[in-house]
This record gives structure tokens, sequence and C-alpha cells, in this order.
């Protein structure tokens, strides 16, 4: 791996001119383990505590990681330096695409236009059935970085023609100072900002994000402590409480809830987190029942039955939820928007394609139902 | 009958291996890492046991309670295994990694090999020193438990109850060899192992919930089963996912990419994987004809067992024929060309499957090609990010395809389609997306709707830069790199040292994993050869012999298979053939009045030239039956080389378990390097010459003890 051919990569997402005013990163020779020098950023990092002795608190999820020096957050990219507590992600892009929105997914944000889609290395869960364990169970030394500072995220972004930019992939709580001054850089260009996320963040640092993003997508991995703790390695009570900041802050949320057959799919729990969705972040909030497929370690699980999403996506019906989808089902009918009113297709999708829109200004063609969302 | 003890014993022992062995692989995940851990545990206990058996008193009822020891702790140790994943908080299905493959399989060798082991010793205790005697009979009692195995237990009974069949037919020999003299133990064991033959499916059934056990079957090549979750049916063999049903992504994934490449084709070759959607997306193209091979009948019988009505007609279509054989073995004969061949079976994780994806494959498949014809077959990948080890495995892949096919192309994604043809190749989404609604393929997954984001340039370009870029070497026959590469890439799903560990071993020069070996080899021959004592010029010989017998076994299987294609029955004989090879060259050792030096040579001059043959011929087309004939000629060897050096070497010292135990241990080497490590990475030529060096040198040495002697 030369850092030439790293370079024509992002070329050709970017183009040389703009590539040349960064530094090209520490590329790996042969494999990622061995490598000695790593391209890792050195910001201070933001909601930690000085404590006595050169410790820190990290301030930023649930975990509160207390740290002494030289020593990491489990993200293993948060890392006290002499008491003082430095974020080494920064502007250290690992992965970079454009995907359609609907991939991430949001439904009711800007449908069918390309999101610059970036993240950086680490995570701070552990989930067996993580898609992108490569980058996010690792430490960023582990993988090949890419310098791209907030300036240079927005330059790509309009060079693409891309309207928004997705933090994605891993989890951007844990590059949250990336995040949030890309998204005042990005601002400035009207550019949007969305954030994929599975919310295991402290209430303070998710109500700052919200000042800066225009919309953002929470997984919830399941509606009950005991598959967080076994499968996931985190909470669910500050998922939901992250939940609420987004919804009392009027921004764009969407909820994903990813159902793993026998794992999470019981209708008790199901209708115990839709009557959750109704009571506390209301009837509006999309939210999208998708498909497992076999990944990372449990590579040889069965896919779940249409049949449980189908169960899954009547029940949140039943319990008045607005807007339900079924993801990772291409063809299904549930992939379209339906007015809650007339029940009119409003928008058609197929997989990742509008297929047809009835939304004017923000309503249902057929009977002028406002239909919520981030629509222009 | 005197001779039945240790007749039970290598009975038992090489049953129980068998069997512990298809056991494991069926609850984990079974790489060559597994196999060779396993196996090489099984050896190492072996030899320990053996080297400590020397402290144990000897009496009659501790030979017998060991046997009943054996018969209480098989059973035991199936039940472990079975719920061995709730220790570890494992779901099924769910890979495995080394930590765990490597904890169980020592325990359970220890539960079971140590005794077997000990048991050796206290046999030649029992026959009075006469270690010919007992390594004979144990051969022939191992030839006979392999064969019983392999053609009367695996065919007809689950791993569990052939077991259990093993235990029961082992104590009704004990209770008739005790002659009446009353123990409790059979009475004890008996109703246990009755219980047991109750609890096959109950125990599995335990084993995958919180799924939906339905049924399951041993079959020849592993244990398939049956899981269904509402109307998902899933079909798993040794816990990898067969497939599930109705998948549509992994069924049109599987087909379209390759076949709208060529939508006009006429016949197509699946090879592996046509059940469960695939052969359905097939049939979508109105004139082609499908062959479809699968290796396992069972596959097919339990998918027209509880497969929707629908999917079996596809089967019964009048445009599909399906063959029961190996793939590789039915591409080599089959007379006619394809105008697509489709490869469909799990990713290159073990020596077996990767004879798939070698240069010698892709070019048997290009062959049976029209001139127009594509090659296509699928490996998960990643589709976000690609790491080091993800992208040596994909690069091996690609350069591979590329030295066979004019045209390479790979489908970006979660999944990577590699596409070969000697004529075009397109990946643009536009036109794809074209065909696909001229031929109203009415697709759900590989259509323009979500092709125009997967095929978009900067995907495809970010793949291939990654691809082409990575530094790797192609995958052969007979240096099969690409499971070692898969076998990092399975390491690095954990947080442990294992990948590391493997990358560390990818990345040394030859010289560290063959040469210092070898010279560290030749220092302690020549350490051996300045010492006064003379044991261990009689110890050592047996020391490579276990190591040159296991080694070569395993390369043969590998070449074998190349060559012949995996038929169970064959395989079984190929084994079959080395143990009676042991047990003859164990008899005409023993009929040997008085052993001496001389003899010794003269064996290990046959290992160096049987070493010879395996060198120079490794390589070249050799007939089936030569196969067998050297292995039962290595056997042969194998057990005259250890009479002759135990009854030397106990003319100096009454230590019956130090013989046996160097055989083992030399095996345990053997089985622990080669397969995991040494095959892929060094090659069979390679490795199969320094094996006659090493035996070479091992001659050179013995007569250089002769001179020094006289």
């Amino acid at each position: 791996m030369s850092k030439i051919s790293r370079r024509d990569f992002l070329k050709t997402i970017g183009g040389a001119g703009l590539i040349a005013s960064t530094v090209p990163s520490t590329f790996l020779t042969d494999l990622y383990a061995f490598s000695t020098s790593a391209n890792l950023s050195q910001v201070e990092a933001w909601f930690y505590k000085k404590l006595p002795d050169k410790e820190i608190k990290c301030e930023l999820c649930p975990r509160y990681c207390k740290l002494g020096d030289k020593e990491r957050g489990y993200c293993g990219v948060r890392e006290n330096k002499n008491g003082i507590y430095y974020t080494l992600v920064y502007g250290k892009v690992c992965a970079a695409h454009i995907d359609p929105i609907e991939k991430k997914p949001f439904f009711h944000f800007l449908p069918g236009t390309p999101a610059f889609s970036i993240a950086t290395a680490g995570c701070n869960v552990n989930c067996k059935f993580c898609q992108n364990w490569q980058i996010s169970q690792v430490r960023p030394e582990q993988v090949e970085n890419v310098d791209l500072p907030p300036r240079d995220v927005v330059r790509y972004c309009l060079k693409y023609r891309c309207p928004t930019i997705a933090y994605t992939y891993t989890e951007p709580v844990i590059f949250y100072e990336y995040v949030y001054d890309t998204s005042v850089e990005a601002s400035k260009k009207r550019i949007r900002n969305v954030v994929v996320t599975g919310a295991h963040i402290n209430p303070e640092p998710m109500e700052k994000l919200t000042k800066v993003v225009d919309a953002i997508k929470i997984d919830f991995k399941a509606f009950s402590e005991d598959f967080y703790q076994k499968y996931v390695r985190g909470e669910l009570e500050p998922v939901l409480e992250a939940a609420r900041i987004v919804k009392k802050s009027g921004k764009w949320m969407e909820i994903v809830y990813l159902v793993i057959p026998t794992l999470n799919d019981s209708p008790e729990e199901i209708r115990k987190m839709c009557k959750w969705v109704i009571k506390d972040i209301g009837p509006d909030v999309p939210v999208h029942f998708s498909r497992f497929h076999p990944m990372y370690l449990i590579k040889n699980l069965p896919p779940t039955p249409v049949s449980t999403l189908e169960r899954a996506r009547n029940i949140a019906l039943e319990e008045g939820i607005n807007y339900v989808y079924i993801g990772n089902v291409p063809g299904h009918m549930a992939e379209s928007t339906y007015c809650p009113n007339c029940k009119n297709i409003v928008i058609k999708r197929f997989a990742y394609q509008i297929l047809q829109k009835n939304l004017k200004r923000g309503k249902c063609k057929f009977c002028g139902q406002p239909i919520p969302g981030v629509w222009s | 009958m005197n001779f039945f003890f240790p007749f039970l014993l290598g009975f038992a022992a090489l049953s129980f291996q068998i069997l512990l062995m298809r056991e494991f692989v069926a609850h984990y995940y079974g790489n060559e890492i597994t196999y060779g851990l396993i196996l090489s545990f099984w050896l190492l206990w072996g030899g320990i046991g053996s080297l400590l058996a020397n402290k144990i008193k000897y009496s009659f009822s501790v030979l017998t309670f060991f046997y009943y020891l054996l018969g209480f702790f098989f059973p035991l140790l199936l039940i472990f295994l079975r719920y061995s994943r709730f220790i570890y908080k494992i779901l099924p299905g769910e890979i495995t990694g080394i930590l765990p493959i490597f904890i169980t399989s020592f325990l359970l060798t220890l539960l079971i090999s140590f005794p077997l082991g000990t048991l050796f010793v206290l046999n030649v205790k029992f026959y009075k020193g006469k270690i010919a005697f007992v390594y004979l009979m144990e051969a022939l009692g191992s030839t006979a438990g392999g064969i019983i195995t392999y053609f009367l237990l695996i065919p007809f009974f689950s791993n569990w109850n052939g077991a259990l069949i093993i235990i029961g037919f082992s104590i009704l020999c004990l209770i008739f060899l005790e002659k009446g003299k009353r123990k409790i133990y059979p009475f004890i064991l008996i109703p246990f192992i009755v219980f047991l033959a109750f609890l096959d499916k109950p125990t599995q059934k335990h084993y995958w919930k919180p799924f939906n056990f339905i049924e399951s079957k041993d079959t020849l090549y592993g244990k398939l089963s049956v899981i269904k979750t509402e109307e998902q049916l899933s079909l798993y063999d040794n816990g990898f996912l067969v497939y599930s049903y109705p998948d549509i992504i992994s069924a049109e994934e599987a087909i379209h990419f390759a076949l709208i490449q060529r939508p006009q084709a006429k016949s197509l070759l699946i090879i592996g994987g046509g059940i469960g959607g695939a052969i359905a997306q097939a049939l979508k193209y109105q004139n082609l004809k499908i062959e479809y091979v699968e290796l396992d009948p069972q596959i097919i019988k339990f998918s027209m067992k509880y497969l929707p009505e629908k999917e079996k007609k596809y089967l019964e279509n009048k445009r599909v024929k399906i063959y029961f054989q190996d793939g590789r073995a039915f591409l080599k004969k089959v007379q006619k060309r394809y105008d697509a061949i489709i490869l469909n079976l799990p990713e290159p994780s073990t020596a077996q499957i990767n004879r798939f994806y070698t240069l010698e494959f892709l070019k048997l498949a290009r062959e049976k090609l029209s001139p127009n014809g594509i090659f296509s077959f699928k490996v998960s990948s990643s589709e976000n990010y690609i790491n080091a080890p993800l992208q040596k495995f994909l690069s091996s892949l690609y350069f591979t395809m590329k030295k066979v096919f004019q045209n390479v192309e790979v489908v970006p994604g979660d999944t990577n389609i590699f596409l070969g043809s000697d004529t075009s190749l397109i990946l643009d989404y536009r036109e794809l997306g074209e065909r696909i609604e001229k031929l109203k393929l009415n697709n759900l997954w590989v259509n323009s709707y979500t092709l125009f984001s997967r095929l978009r340039e900067e995907r495809i370009n970010f793949l291939y830069e990654r691809i082409k870029s990575g530094d790797a070497k192609i995958n052969l026959d007979l240096v099969p790199i690409s499971y070692f590469y898969n076998s990092i890439l399975w390491a690095t799903h954990f947080k442990g040292i294992e990948s590391k560990f493997l990358i560390f071993l990818s990345q040394i020069s030859r010289f560290w994993l063959l040469d210092f070996p070898f010279i560290i080899f030749l220092i302690i021959l020549f350490f051996i050869l300045l010492k006064k004592t003379k044991f261990y010029s009689y110890l050592f010989p047996i020391w490579l012999m276990g190591f040159t017998t296991i080694s070569l076994e395993l390369i043969l299987i590998i070449a074998f298979q190349v060559n012949f294609g995996y038929v169970y029955q064959k395989i079984a004989l190929l084994f079959s053939a080395f143990m009676f090879g042991l047990f003859c060259g164990a008899l005409s050792g023993k009929w040997k009045k008085e052993s001496k030096f001389l003899d010794l040579i003269l064996v290990q001059f046959g290992f160096m030239i049987l070493t010879f043959i395996a060198w120079k011929f490794i390589e070249m087309k050799w007939p089936e039956i030569s196969s067998y004939i050297f292995l039962y000629l290595m056997g042969f060897l194998g057990g005259i080389l250890f009479v002759i050096a135990n009854e030397l070497f106990l003319k100096k010292e009454k230590n019956y378990g130090i013989g046996y135990a160097f055989d083992l241990l030399g095996s345990f080497l053997g089985a622990l390097t080669l397969s995991t490590i040494l095959i892929p990475l060094i090659g069979l030529p390679l490795l199969t010459k320094y094996i006659f060096l090493a035996n070479s040198f091992c001659f050179l040495f013995l007569i250089l003890n002769l001179k020094i002697r006289s």
C-alpha cells in the first residue's frame, strides 16, 4: 500500500488540488497491526473533568471513563496525556463515501439526495452485529487515516454536490469535536449535517450537538437493558434520554430498530418501544424496522423473517406511530411513505431510489395533510 | 483373547479421535487452525499421558479402570462440547475466536487422550514389556476402529450415537475380558450410555436455543441442521449457514451479477449453493439450462422436505439437472463447455474448500467455458473500509483470477462478486440496469434501484485501489495461501493476539519458517551425536517418524483432493491404508528375533527413499492407486521403525512410555504446524523437500552413530 495509491483514491473523491493542501497520513506499508507510526490528532477533547494526579474523567458518554495518564477511554480514540484529554481522531477520516441519504436511512430528510458520508475509527459500544466492525472495533492507529479538516469536508461536499454531510459508519459520538466543528463550517455554506448514531451519549453533549446539526438518526439496538448489556455492552436509558433531547431541540429525528430474530423481536418488546415513542418523542418520528443480515460475529445467524418485521410494523401502526418503515427488504411496500390521513403514497421508494413524490411544500398532494420532515 | 486389551485401545482411540474431530468442528468455527489445534492437542496429551504413565503403579484393576474411565469421559466430553458455548456466552452461529477453541480442545483432549496415552504404557506393563506386541495390536485395533467408524458408523449413525456404540462395545469386551471379576463400573456405565442415546436430539435443541431446532443429520461431510424461525428456514452445515430461505439478496447476488453479463447464455453450471433461491433466479433466464453440482445429497433431501412447494418446483424444472459429486472432480470429468460457471461455495477457510479458488481450478474452469463464457464467485467483504488482512485476501483472489482470465471485475459491497472472462465485462450501472429491465427479470435487489449506488464510480475505484495495491501471493493448489489469509481475516474479528501472531507469521521470511527450524533440528542431531548416552539415537528417529508420517499424511490428503476430488470413501480408505500399513510394519518388525541398530538404519533409509519419492512426485500427476500404496508403505515403515527403535531403547532403559511419547510428540508438532502455517505459507513442494532432507540427515546421523559405536 503506497502513499500514492491512497492519494489517488482521494483524488477520485476530491481532486488533486485539494489533497495537495493536506498532509498525507502515515500509510501502513503492509499490515495494520504492525504499524508503528500512526496518524493521530492531538486536539483537546470536550466534556471531561480534570482530577488530581493527572487523572481525568470523561463525561462525553455514559461510560464515564476514569483514566490515568497515558490511558485511553473505552472508545480507544481519546487519550489522557499528562492530565489533558485529547481526541486522537479529529479530522482523521478512515472512510469517506457518497451514499444515497435513504441508505442511512433518512426517509424524511431531503429524499433522493446524496450524502457525503464520513467516519473515523472507534466506537463506544461493542455490538456483535456491527456492519462496520473493521473500523468501529479498532483503534485509530490500526486503520489508514486521511487528513480531512472540516474545511476540506465542506469543499468535497460542494464539489460532489452533496447537500448533506452524514457522520456515520462508526459512532459519531466518539469523534464529537470533529462533527461539531465540521457542522459549524458546513452550515456556513448551507450544507446540512446529519448524524447516524447509537446515541450512547450524555445529555449535555447531546444538547450541544443538536444546536449545530440538522437531523439525527438514532439506532435502537433493542428495547431492553438486558440486550444492551449482553450484545451491545452499553445501556438503553441514556439512548432514550438522548432521543428526548433531540425531540426537545426540534431537530429532525428518525429511529431505526434492527430486528434480530429471537434476540430482540418479541412483540412485547416492540410494543413497549412503540409506546415509549408515542409518549416521549411523538407519533411523527419515523420508525424503521430493519431486517438483520448476518454480520460480524453473528455472521451465521439467519436473517430476520419478513413476517416478524411486518408484525413489528403493525404493532407500531396500532400504537399510533404515523410513519413506520421496513428496511433491508427491497421492494417491500413499507419502503414507501404513506399519508396518515388519506393513506395514499406520498413518496414511493424502491430500495434507495425515489420513484414518485406526491408532496407539495411538505404536504400530501392528495389531501393536504402536512408530512413532517426536512424536504428542501 | 489376551491380545484384546491393546486392540481395544487402538480401536477406541481412533474411533474417538475421528468422532471428536467431527463433533468439534460442528460446534466451533472449523478452519484449518481448529483442525490443527484439536489434532495436535490430542497427540500432545497422548504423549504426555504415556510419559507420565511410568509413575503409575500397574495392576490389572488399574488397567481396566482406565478403560472404564474412557467410557465415562467420552460421553461427558460430548455433552460438554455441546454446552460449552454457554460458558463462553456465544450464540449458535456466532463466529468463535481462537481462545474458546484453544481452551475447549485443550481440555477435551486432556480428558480423553491423556488416559489413552497412559493405557498404552499400562498395556505394555500388562504384557510384561512386550512393546512390539502391544503396538502391533494397537495398530490392528486402530485399523479396525478406523474402518468401522468410517464405513459403518458415520454413514449410518450420528456422531453421538456412533460414540455410544463404540463405548458400549468396549464395555462388553471388558466384561468378557475380566472373566467374571465382578465390577461395579459396567452396571453404572451401561444405563448411563443407554440414557445418553436418547439425549442427542434434546441436547441439540438446547444448543440451538433461542432458535427453533427442527432436525439434524450427521452426514459423511458434516453435521447438517435445520432451523426455522417463523417462515425463515435455515440450513446449517457444521454451524455455517448453507442458506436461509427466503433471502432474496443472497440469491440474486449469487446469480445475476454473472448472468447479466451474458444474458444470452444457454448453459450454466452452479457449483454448490444452488438451492435456497439461486436456481430460481437462474431460471429467470429463458433459454438457460442449468446443471447444479452438490457434494452432500442430504442438503437436497432436507431442502425437499422443508422448503415450500414453490421452491421445490424449481429443482424439478426440466431445465435443471442435479449431480451429487465433488465440484472439482465433476468439472474435470465433464466433456462439455458452459456459457457460465458460478461457484457458490463457502469461502476458502480450509484446504478442502480452497481447492476451488486456486489458479489450477480457475484454469480448469476456463477450459470448460465457451469462448464468451463467464466465471464467478462471491466472498464476504466490507463495503466501507477494507482493512489490510481483507485486502490481502481479496488481492490474492484477484491476482489469481487475473492470471487466468483476460478480464476480471469485482463488484463492490458487503459481498464482493468476482467475475472473470476472456471477453468484455461491464460494471456500468446504467447499462446493467437497462439489461435487467429489458429482460424483465423483476429483480428486487440486483436492479437499477440499488446498482446506481453500489456501482458508483467512487465505490468501484475505492475497491480496486485496495485490491490492486495489495501485496498478496497467487493461490495455488500446492501453495494454498488464500486459506491462510482467510484465517487472518477470521482472527481480526477478535481483539486478542491471534491476528497479530498470524500476521507476524505471514510477514516473516522463509528462513524463519523453514530454514531456521531445520538448522535447530541439525544442531540437535549434532549434540545427540556428541553425547555419550545412546538412547536418544533410538528415540530421535521415532520422533522424526511421528512428524514425517503425520506431515506426509496431511500433505497427501491435500494433493489427493486436488487431483481426484473430495470423495469421502476414498479419503477414509487413505487413512485406513496408513493404519493397516502400521499394523503390517509392526508385525514384520516383531517377527525379527532380535532388532539391531543396522535394522533401524535400513528402515530410516526406507523413509529417506519414501520422502524422496514424495518430494519428486508431489508436483506430478500420479495414478490414484499410488496414493494408497504410498500411505500403506509409509505406515509399514513407521510400524517397523517404532518396534525396532523401541526394542533397542528398552534394552538400555525400562521406560515403556518414552518411545510412544516421542512418536506422539513428533506427530503433535506436525499436526500443529503443517496445515495451519507451513502448508499455506511454504507450500507442499518445498515442505516435502525439507521433510526429505530431515530424513536424510537422520539417516546420516544413524550411520555416523554406528561408526562412533564401532
